[in-house]
């Protein structure tokens, strides 16, 4: 099961995502696209599109800015707009899935 | 002389001291920042609380203070002067004609020599020991003496001293050359941190280094003695381990990591002399990381 796919079932399944697809770029990287059950941030819109980038949190252990700003680009050419944030999805070798957002820019951290 | 008298003294003395300091605030904004020594120590080390103060409220520059204070030496919580300036801090200054460098050695062994030769400067430290020590063994004459005691102000407002500081000026550039011999840092560290530091100083943010919570530097949104601290910096790169550690403990906190580099890898051409690397900044890009609140 590649990266992607355990993205997707974990979000599928564990999350309740719908619409959630895998976006093959070049054949090096592999986006997940979906939406949330419910608003992920107070300033989102309803049913917003969520793009998640999967990665091993064992293969390859740290990730460079030049990394992130390709992803941005990529999500762009793909969805002809350049996303606010995406989220990436670091996947362990036990099953484990955790997500965080990558905005684009400096932003104010949010204010629970 | 009663202790009644000398307080009216120094209180006389206090007010004709304000007036002075008044007149002595540098009108041209233009901070001197004491460089110790060019060949040994090219720290830049700043003792005049006054210039701390503009560095602080009107540039936002915050160094670190690295003095005992004399009355806890017990303590390093909360420390004194002398303020010391990173190497980015200082370069932004300077290269934004926000202040000048100036060979604090040099500067002080020409100050002296002024002073010994002997009426090309006054010092301004008043020393006010009695004059006629003839009369120390008489007690009643006291009321009619000078308080016996020395002033000494605790910055230089020699204002005769600015005719030749001028000289002393060290050139960024012979700064920079000093001040690598004797860093671990390599110039293209220096300047790749110097232009990290100016991206988010134009941005209005105040900079802490960042060790004490695992990065490169902590930002405020304003001065850090008013506002909590915003963001961990990390330059370039980051590690998912630190970034799941950080970015739990980071929103837990109400804080996020910012990573920030350059947009590509290109790392600045060697063969270019420094002044051409400071005035062409790479495309700096950054990201915000917070943890998603789900999965």
């Amino acid at each position: 099961m590649s990266l992607g796919e355990q993205v997707h079932t974990n979000l599928v399944h564990y999350n309740l995502w719908t619409g959630v697809r895998l976006h093959d770029v070049d054949g090096d990287v592999t986006f997940v696209s979906g939406i949330p059950p419910s608003k992920l941030s107070s300033s989102d819109s309803k049913n917003q599109k969520e793009w998640v980038v999967p990665r091993s949190l064992i293969q390859n252990s740290s990730i460079s800015v030049s990394e992130i700003a390709n992803w941005f680009s990529a999500i762009a050419r793909l969805d002809q707009q350049r996303p606010r944030r995406v989220t990436i999805g670091i996947v362990n070798d036990d099953g484990t899935i955790v997500y965080y957002f990558i905005h684009d820019g400096v932003v104010e951290p949010r204010q629970n | 002389m009663n202790e009644e008298a000398v307080f009216q003294y120094i209180e006389q003395y206090a007010s004709s001291e304000e007036l002075e300091e008044k007149a002595a605030q540098p009108d041209s904004g233009i901070v001197d920042l004491p460089v110790v020594s060019l060949a040994q120590n090219p720290d830049v080390l700043i003792f005049d609380v006054r210039n701390i103060r503009i560095l602080r409220e009107k540039y936002g520059i915050l160094g670190v203070l690295t003095g005992t204070l004399a009355q806890y030496p017990q303590q390093n919580f909360f420390l004194s002067v002398p303020l010391k300036l990173f190497i980015w801090e200082v370069i932004w200054l300077v290269e934004s004609g926000k202040a000048r460098l100036v060979d604090q050695a040099r500067y002080r062994i020409e100050k002296a020599r002024r002073l010994a030769e002997g009426g090309r400067i006054e010092n301004d430290n008043r020393v006010l020991l009695s004059k006629n020590e003839k009369h120390d063994n008489s007690k009643n004459t006291q009321e009619n003496r000078e308080p016996n005691f020395v002033v000494t102000k605790n910055t230089d407002t020699s204002k005769k001293c600015e005719d030749f500081i001028a000289e002393y000026e060290i050139p960024l550039r012979d700064y920079l050359n000093a001040y690598i011999k004797s860093s671990s840092l390599k110039i293209e560290d220096i300047l790749s941190r110097y232009h990290n530091f100016k991206y988010l100083k134009e941005m209005g943010f105040f900079m802490n280094p960042g060790l004490k919570f695992g990065g490169d530097l902590v930002i405020y949104p304003g001065d850090p003695l008013r506002f909590h601290s915003y963001s961990i910096v990390k330059f370039n790169m980051v590690d998912l381990q630190d970034l799941v550690v950080g970015g739990r403990l980071a929103t837990s906190v109400k804080k996020n990591i910012i990573i920030l580099g350059d947009e590509e890898n290109s790392s600045n051409d060697l063969n270019d002399n420094i002044e051409a690397c400071l005035n062409r900044p790479p495309q700096k890009v950054a990201f915000s990381i917070e943890w998603a609140g789900f999965g």
